[in-house]
């Protein structure tokens, strides 16, 4: 069981009706549908746009939605079809490489848009990496290496488990407590 | 309190769908500040994985939201109508609905191969047109005359010597010739053909101008 399985709850609770539920699935991959526009438009304003617009196809189609690929696959698909489309009504030219749908989530966040970026939100970003970095470090040792192993190894608490050689429990409750103290580094930034 | 953070960074990483885990969600979805306490757990993993765009727009899931609640809420459940519809359909249901299915798939066909538009210029695979002179123009002319099936089909003569017009490569048809549109929907239906373009595949049927003097 992991984080897929709440996507498929998530979705089952949207396409009964509730748009609250929406919300999460858009917090969540947010930052991921951007990246991956940015790939084929420059304007970052514009990566937002036609975010907002993928999100609104996604879930004007969620109703069609079986789950026969992961929810994030489809959405990425959906994502990376409106940027397109968005080239294409705008005459643009083609972005300088592919991206194949089924890599687009080990994107990493290198984009080359800075010489477009508002340099508001350019500190914004900058100050929620430094500011995520300096949490990291100032850690202890065991919570910066559970919630290293989780987010950046992307393994399992099992094997989280094994590899710290602790109960799950122990491995669940150090990554929520780095989470915690990062958390409250951050909030100030984002409130 | 603390305990519920614990069981929401829980079940953004290992969820189930048990009791326990269900009861976080449903907090989760119902109460805004949870959400965004997810959104901020979020964005320490993007930003570890160095998955952040090069500009964040705070508040940009509170706009798509915004949009959202213009949307009508979905609704897979189904309506009762729908169940009394269905009931005792069985095997005729089952035989007739690929055959519609086959059907409106052909109307469909019929439908968009007689929607003709030619571009000036246009190099769509094969496709082009040849060039005209005053007596093939009248030609076209006549052919102008002619009805078709559906107001989207919209030809307009093109100038002699040239395949440009006002309106491009287009012939206006009037309906008042019903032999004269059966054979030329005859030759559409015979003769259509996919080229690729820009937005996608579209139909296309070949049409070729001659030189009436020869």
């Amino acid at each position: 069981m992991g984080s897929k399985e709440i996507d498929i709850e998530l979705v089952k609770r949207v396409q009964q009706g509730d748009k609250a539920a929406f919300d999460v699935l858009v917090q969540k991959y947010q930052q991921k549908v951007v990246n991956l526009i940015s790939r084929f438009v420059s304007d970052p304003s514009e990566c937002y746009d036609v975010a907002q617009e993928a999100f609104i196809k996604a879930y004007r189609a969620l109703g069609n939605f079986r789950g026969d690929s992961q929810f994030y696959t489809w959405l990425y698909r959906i994502a990376a079809n409106t940027a397109k489309n968005h080239l294409a009504s705008q005459s643009r030219k083609t972005p300088t490489y592919a991206v194949d749908v089924d890599d687009a989530e080990h994107f990493t966040g290198e984009s080359g848009l800075k010489e477009y970026t508002n340099p508001e939100n350019m500190l914004l970003t900058d100050e929620i990496k430094r500011t995520v970095y300096a949490a990291i470090e100032a850690l202890p040792e065991d919570l910066k290496s559970a919630i290293t192993l989780r987010e950046i190894e992307g393994l399992s608490y099992e094997d989280i488990a094994q590899v710290m050689d602790c109960p799950i429990g122990t491995v669940r409750s150090r990554i929520f407590r780095a989470r915690d103290a990062i958390d409250k580094e951050l909030r100030p930034l984002l409130e | 309190m603390s305990e519920q953070r614990e069981k929401l960074s829980a079940i953004m990483d290992d969820f189930e769908p048990s009791t326990e885990d269900m009861a976080t969600l449903d907090e989760l979805v119902g109460d805004v500040n949870e959400r965004y306490r997810m959104q901020r757990y979020q964005l320490i993993g993007d930003t570890l994985r160095n998955e952040l765009p090069a500009r964040i727009r705070p508040g940009f899931a509170a706009d798509v939201m915004a949009q959202i609640e213009q949307e009508p809420a979905l609704s897979t459940t189904p309506q009762p109508a729908d169940k009394e519809d269905r009931s005792g359909a069985g095997l005729w249901s089952w035989i007739f609905r690929p055959v519609a299915g086959v059907a409106v798939a052909a109307a469909v066909a019929v439908v968009t191969i007689t929607t003709l538009q030619i571009q000036p210029g246009a190099e769509t695979g094969d496709q082009t047109v040849a060039h005209t002179d005053p007596a093939a123009d009248a030609k076209v002319e006549q052919l102008a005359q002619m009805p078709v099936l559906s107001n989207n089909v919209r030809l307009v003569s093109g100038n002699a010597g040239s395949i440009s017009s006002s309106d491009g490569m287009n012939w206006k048809i009037k309906r008042n010739q019903p032999d004269v549109q059966s054979k030329l929907n005859t030759y559409l239906i015979n003769h259509n053909e996919y080229a690729p373009s820009v937005n996608g595949i579209i139909p296309q049927a070949r049409v070729v101008g001659f030189d009436g003097k020869n």
